[in-house]
């Protein structure tokens, strides 16, 4: 891959002498295309990350890269984990819309998380950790960019929006989608919620979290639905019996939310908002079928969601009748 | 006249040469390779057994407007049992412990 336009970017930014050294480009990714890299000025050397939004759906649940830019400023200045972010690509850079920000050491991928014996001491303190961050990033004032998200104004009318616009038609969701209507429980105190706060999106060290990602679902919504989330089945990996992404039961989770926030966690709240987990995750993996189908971003994993989604429908269904917890 | 080898048979032996060759590539052209074969897999036990299909918009637009409310544990079970189906075609140890 050629690094020529993200040189030019980074020496309109650094100067001339910048340098680019040790490029790393990790293959998986579904719309974004991110390049790791040294930025070498004189005998300072900085390890960062490009991000660049490479396809946006239709009726995309994503936030706009300048928009994550931002909320990452934002929660990076209220000192929660987060990369640093450096600087956003603009129309003089030869680069899809993204963003500079600082690279940070760890692990993402679930399954050395889970079972590589490097993690073996972090990972039983890791959903008490999550709890902590949780009720740190539900304090935080959200940016006024949050407020008019489809997700935002009603969290499950933006689900149904986006299942019709990706084909609809499939009655498993439908009776997730109604459950979902007459089951909603009251919001009594909406937040800043991450949206996609789960293992896979947590950078992890052999001793803490040390960065929390991907940032491009956050909205303004229940705190709940950041716990479910956490919860969903999809996330639980090999692990199904462990609710906390399959690291842990949720007592430690819960435990540590409600110390640091002072708040009593709805329990009941979190496993309405781990059906809609299900929900939610059928319609991303829709949305990435539909843009494989319609030719317009094809790729073997967009197909294989396709067909995944009858593996979330099942369990969705099996939760809904209550053989599923 | 059955042409041979027959659509199964091609689909088993692409399967199988891409399973044999995913371990000698590089770790993201693996993964794909891995996904290749899932989805074959898919491919060749759905021409085993095509599913029947069948026009669902008359019951998406019923439970959507809660019509099936009524009925709801009763379109749960008809439906479970149309994914446990569809779950036996796609991935059939996802069933495994139910």
């Amino acid at each position: 891959m050629s690094t020529d336009a993200l040189i030019a970017a980074l020496r309109r930014r650094f100067g001339e002498d910048a340098r680019v050294e040790n490029v790393v480009v990790p293959t998986l990714g579904g719309s974004n295309r991110t390049i790791v890299f040294d930025l070498v000025e004189g005998a300072v050397r900085r390890r960062l990350v490009s991000r660049e939004e490479t396809y946006r759906a239709a009726n995309s649940p994503f936030l706009s890269p300048a928009d994550q830019f931002r909320l990452m400023q934002s929660v990076f200045a209220q000192g929660f984990p987060v990369p640093e972010p450096v600087f956003e690509y603009d129309a003089g850079d030869a680069m899809a819309p993204g963003y500079v920000c600082a690279f940070v050491e760890g692990e993402t991928m679930p399954k050395a998380i889970l079972h590589a014996p490097a993690f073996a001491q972090v990972r039983p303190t890791l959903a008490a950790r999550c709890g902590e961050l949780l009720a740190m990033l539900h304090a935080m004032t959200p940016p006024d960019l949050l407020a008019n998200r489809p997700d935002s104004i009603d969290a499950v009318a933006a689900q149904r929006d986006r299942f019709d616009c990706y084909g609809g038609g499939r009655p498993a969701i439908e009776l997730g989608l109604r459950w979902l209507e007459r089951n909603r429980p009251v919001c009594a105190r909406p937040v800043l919620v991450h949206g996609d706060f789960r293992v896979g999106n947590l950078m992890v060290t052999q001793d803490a979290i040390s960065a929390v990602l991907d940032w491009e679902c956050a909205h303004i919504g229940s705190p709940w639905e950041d716990l479910g989330w956490l919860c969903t089945r999809a996330w639980r990996f090999d692990r199904p019996g462990l609710a906390v992404g399959g690291l842990d039961t949720t007592a430690p989770l819960f435990a540590a939310y409600e110390r640091v926030s002072g708040v009593r966690v709805d329990a009941d709240a979190v496993r309405y908002w781990t059906v809609f987990g299900l929900v939610r995750w059928a319609v991303l993996n829709l949305m990435q079928a539909s843009g494989h189908v319609s030719g317009e971003r094809r790729g073997l994993v967009f197909a294989a969601c396709g067909r995944n989604v009858n593996l979330i429908e099942y369990d969705l269904l099996m939760t809904l009748k209550g053989r599923y917890s | 006249m059955t042409e041979l080898p027959d659509v199964p048979d091609m689909l088993a032996t692409v399967r199988d040469f891409l399973a044999r060759l995913g371990p000698t590539l590089d770790k993201g052209a693996r993964f794909e390779a891995q996904v290749a074969v899932y989805l074959l897999d898919i491919a060749r036990r759905e021409l085993a057994a095509p599913p029947a299909g069948a026009d669902t918009t008359r019951l998406c637009a019923d439970i959507r407007s809660g019509r099936c409310d009524v009925r709801w544990d009763e379109t749960l079970d008809v439906e479970l049992d149309a994914a446990i189906a569809r779950v036996r075609i796609v991935r059939p140890d996802h069933l495994e412990g139910t």
